[in-house]
């Protein structure tokens, strides 16, 4: 589900397999107390299989959190699953993070305003 | 639940949606003008249904097809399109490929090459409906009559102050409820949908709601979007993708060129922090321009000023009378959901495995009890005695009620022949009307099952074969239409079906001929006029009936023969010259018990299906006679070939002194079966013999005896079928 690491004064977290409502409950618990830790947050989406609204809206949570707080949370790597889901929830604006597109169509969205991560604890 | 236990229920539920469609399509043909309304509404929201529900499974193969089915259905209730019969053909077409997309979506996850071609082939055809109707004023897919109220406001005089907005796009306003996470609802699934319906020009996602980290519940949904919407699709239809979040949730939709104070509804009614936020998104999301905000605004407090006090939803109702419809319309399908989940609540829906493992425990249960009280018997202890019998007496009783649990009424079987009678009629060009009676009759959801496809083939040759052409019947006097009558009825621990016509009957001498011929019956030999009729059921006899057509039935009767046998059931014909036939099927109530005549063999116990007991005979040494390996004896002038259980299944132990013959019969030849105990009557439940014992012939199941021991059920069928091929091959060879 998660993996974390801890470098540069920030967490880098990588998200797996499946993240729906179903696990919502389970990644909860194991992923918000990370937002505890006061630093800067990175998130891997390169292997999220499935993503539905219950996890997006944790990942909203999880930018305001650090936001409020002056840390910096950024999403990197979105799969393609993230980028359906993101683009169809209007979530592609919402995070402002950069998303590479694949194929012909390449980058969507300028990098964001305040994407920045590591902000530094 | 699951998402895959959901997906289940949708299929099923999808079905019973398609086949109340089906039912109401064929309604049409027969019912009053007044009543045609009602109907055509019953088969939208059905399709309607059928669509909503697969949008949420992103079922988008059985969508798309069943959106155009459903847009024409819509025509038709709005009278803009006419009913007539070849449209009724044409949507029970569709209904069956919506039958079969939900079938191979089921099976295969996916939609097959065929289908998708029948999809569009079929699209096509309702497109000729669609558009024909669409010339006289072509409003862009938008709803008339009655449902003015979702009209595009440029069709009103707009008030002087009131102007309308120049945008082309719908706006929606979605709030979601708390627990929509929890009830299955992702908005992803919503917006996907309306993608479907239309696109998606702009969508906003709003985090107002989203807790701080300590409030905050994984499962709970917190998020509200705007949306910017391009759509040809009505108001109805635009709400009726949100028909399952309704209740919780917030929706307000504004048509495109709303007026103003349409918008400034839309801000009262989301009831939010700051008017000026909701204004701002409406401008992000493009849906009022920055000078159009600024002149609702001002209008919005003029309002205000004027109205303090009132009430929104008076505000709603007073200035905008459009609105006195939908909210009608709101308020009937509320109570139309309302009955729909009274409904739910009087039936359940269960896993027929659940019930089969319950209907099992009961049964191991009963065996038990009837152990136990065997024990106490033997203790001799009269309490003790007493209160087991009391507790038999309702374990008896609970088995009797968890077996009815398995009961379904057979006329939804029933109702499906409608179909088949109707087509087959159109197609062999007679009128034929089917009168069905005793549909509520209940039996064992495995018979309803199993007995489908017999009723098929017989109803199939009632129409065909039994019932004469229409000029025919004339000439003979007969009304032009044809009757085909099914009826079931509980008779004594059985169940009978019905299949009749009112055609020209059997001919009992053409087919008695056609027996001799084929060499099934000897020349001199006499038989009965429902041992002849029983003709048309043997294999081999129906093939050649068809060629020469003895007032005939068809092929394949013999495997309606056969399957109603391995329902331990039985077939009967009656027949009159002139008046029309009928066949009766006799089956057992339930596959799960049977009546049982248990036999002693050794220390073993055998159990023989009582209906298929004739009598019981002393056997004895002196009247028996061996030929070729095989043993008869002399039964009152007959021949009786034997089985001997005790050497069939190598049964050890001492062979008594005094043996008895049970004579049984199956397939019109007696057999004796040489056993050496009669234990007398047991009803009993069928376990099925594991797998071990598959290629066991000779035996059919299991059941558990009172005492815990094992007993088996005696194929008896198998056994005479083996006895009755032995002496012809002896025959040839000797």
């Amino acid at each position: 589900m998660l993996q974390v690491e801890s470098r540069d004064g920030a967490s880098h977290v990588a998200l797996q397999g499946e993240l729906t409502i179903y696990q919502a409950a389970e990644l909860a618990e194991r992923f918000l107390p990370l937002l505890r830790r006061e630093e800067g947050l990175v998130i891997d989406l390169s292997d999220v299989s499935d993503m539905d609204s219950s996890c997006a809206q944790m990942l909203m949570l999880a930018r305001r959190h650090c936001q409020a707080r002056g840390h910096g949370c950024a999403l990197v790597n979105h799969s393609q699953p993230v980028i359906d889901v993101f683009e169809t929830l209007g979530l592609v604006s919402w995070f402002g993070d950069p998303v590479v597109l694949p194929g012909e169509s390449g980058p969507k969205n300028r990098p964001g305003m305040d994407a920045g991560m590591g902000g530094g604890a | 639940m699951s998402m895959e236990a959901a997906l289940q229920t949708y299929f099923a539920e999808a079905r019973e949606m398609l086949e109340d469609m089906e039912s109401r399509l064929l309604e049409i043909e027969h019912i009053d003008a007044g009543e045609l309304p009602e109907t055509l509404n019953a088969v939208f929201r059905a399709a309607h249904t059928v669509k909503g529900s697969a949008s949420l499974f992103g079922l988008d193969g059985i969508v798309d097809f069943t959106h155009v089915v459903e847009n024409l259905l819509d025509r038709m209730r709005d009278g803009e399109v006419a009913v007539e019969e070849d449209l009724i053909s044409l949507l029970l077409r569709c209904q069956s490929h919506i039958t079969t997309l939900v079938d191979e979506t089921e099976t295969d996850e996916q939609i097959s090459e065929d289908s998708r071609r029948l999809s569009q082939h079929l699209i096509v055809e309702l497109g000729g409906y669609l558009a024909s109707e669409d010339k006289p004023a072509d409003k862009a897919g938008l709803p008339t009559a009655g449902e003015a109220a979702d009209d595009h406001a440029e069709q009103f005089p707009a008030d002087a102050d009131d102007e309308t907005v120049d945008n082309e796009c719908w706006h929606i306003s979605l709030r979601f409820g708390r627990s929509s996470f929890r009830d299955g609802m992702d908005p992803i699934s919503f917006l996907r949908f309306l993608d479907g319906l239309g696109t998606v020009r702009q969508v906003i996602i709003l985090d107002d709601w989203l807790p701080d980290l300590a409030d905050y519940d994984p499962e709970s949904c917190y998020l509200g979007f705007e949306i910017r919407y391009m759509s040809q699709a009505s108001k109805k239809e635009i709400e009726d993708v949100f028909e399952f979040i309704r209740e919780d949730s917030d929706i307000h939709i504004v048509a495109p060129y709303s007026r103003l104070s349409d918008y400034i509804d839309l801000i009262n009614a989301m009831g939010e922090d700051s008017d000026r936020r909701i204004g701002e998104m409406l401008i992000d999301c493009g849906a009022l321009t920055e000078s159009e905000l600024a002149k609702m605004l001002a209008m919005q407090a003029a309002a205000e000023e004027a109205d303090q006090g009132r009430r929104l939803g008076e505000i709603v109702s007073q200035e905008d009378d459009r609105l006195g419809p939908v909210v009608d319309a709101a308020a009937q399908k509320q109570t139309q959901m309302r009955e729909a989940i009274n409904r739910k609540q009087k039936s359940l829906r269960v896993d027929a495995d659940k019930l089969d493992h319950l209907i099992n425990l009961v049964g191991e249960l009963v065996t038990s009890g009837a152990g136990t009280f065997l024990q106490a018997q033997i203790l001799g202890n009269p309490e003790l005695i007493e209160s087991m019998s009391k507790l038999n007496d309702l374990l008896e009783e609970m088995r009797d009620a968890s077996l009815k649990l398995r009961m379904v009424a057979i006329g939804a079987t029933f109702t499906k022949f409608q179909r088949v009678v109707r087509d087959m009629a159109a197609d062999l060009d007679k009128d034929v009307d089917l009168v069905i009676t005793g549909a509520d009759t209940e039996l064992d959801k495995s018979v309803v099952e199993k007995i489908g496809d017999p009723l098929m083939h017989l109803v199939r040759n009632a129409v065909d074969h039994g019932l004469e052409p229409a000029a025919e019947r004339a000439a003979a006097g007969k009304p032009e239409t044809g009757t085909i009558s099914l009826n079931a009825y509980h008779d004594s621990g059985n169940i009978v079906i019905e299949v009749g016509d009112d055609g020209a009957g059997l001919d009992a001498d053409r087919i008695l001929a056609k027996a001799r011929e084929k060499g099934m019956v000897g020349e001199d030999q006499q038989l009965s006029r429902s041992e002849i009729f029983d003709f048309i059921l043997k294999p081999g006899f129906s093939t050649a009936s068809q060629v020469s057509n003895i007032s005939g039935r068809g092929v394949g009767m013999d495997v309606v023969r056969r399957n109603v046998i391995e329902m331990r059931g039985r077939t009967e014909i009656d027949s009159e010259p002139g008046e029309g036939t009928t066949i009766r099927i006799i089956l057992p109530l339930t596959l799960a018990i049977i009546d049982g005549f248990v036999v002693g063999v050794g220390q073993a116990a055998f159990v023989v299906p009582l209906d298929v007991v004739q009598e019981c005979v002393e056997f004895s040494e002196a009247d028996h006679e061996e030929k070729d390996g095989q043993s008869y004896i002399n039964l009152r002038g007959n021949v009786l070939p034997l089985v001997n259980i005790r050497q069939r299944f190598a049964v050890r132990g001492e062979r008594p002194k005094r043996r008895s013959v049970v004579v049984v019969k199956a397939d019109g030849q007696s057999v004796g079966l040489v056993v050496d105990r009669l234990m007398g009557e047991f009803q009993t439940v069928i376990k099925p013999l594991g797998p071990v014992f598959a290629g066991l012939s000779g035996i059919s199941g299991s059941t558990i005896m009172g005492n815990g021991e094992v007993a088996l059920i005696l194929d008896v069928q198998g056994l005479v079928q083996q006895i009755t091929r032995r002496p012809q091959r002896s025959a040839t060879h000797s």
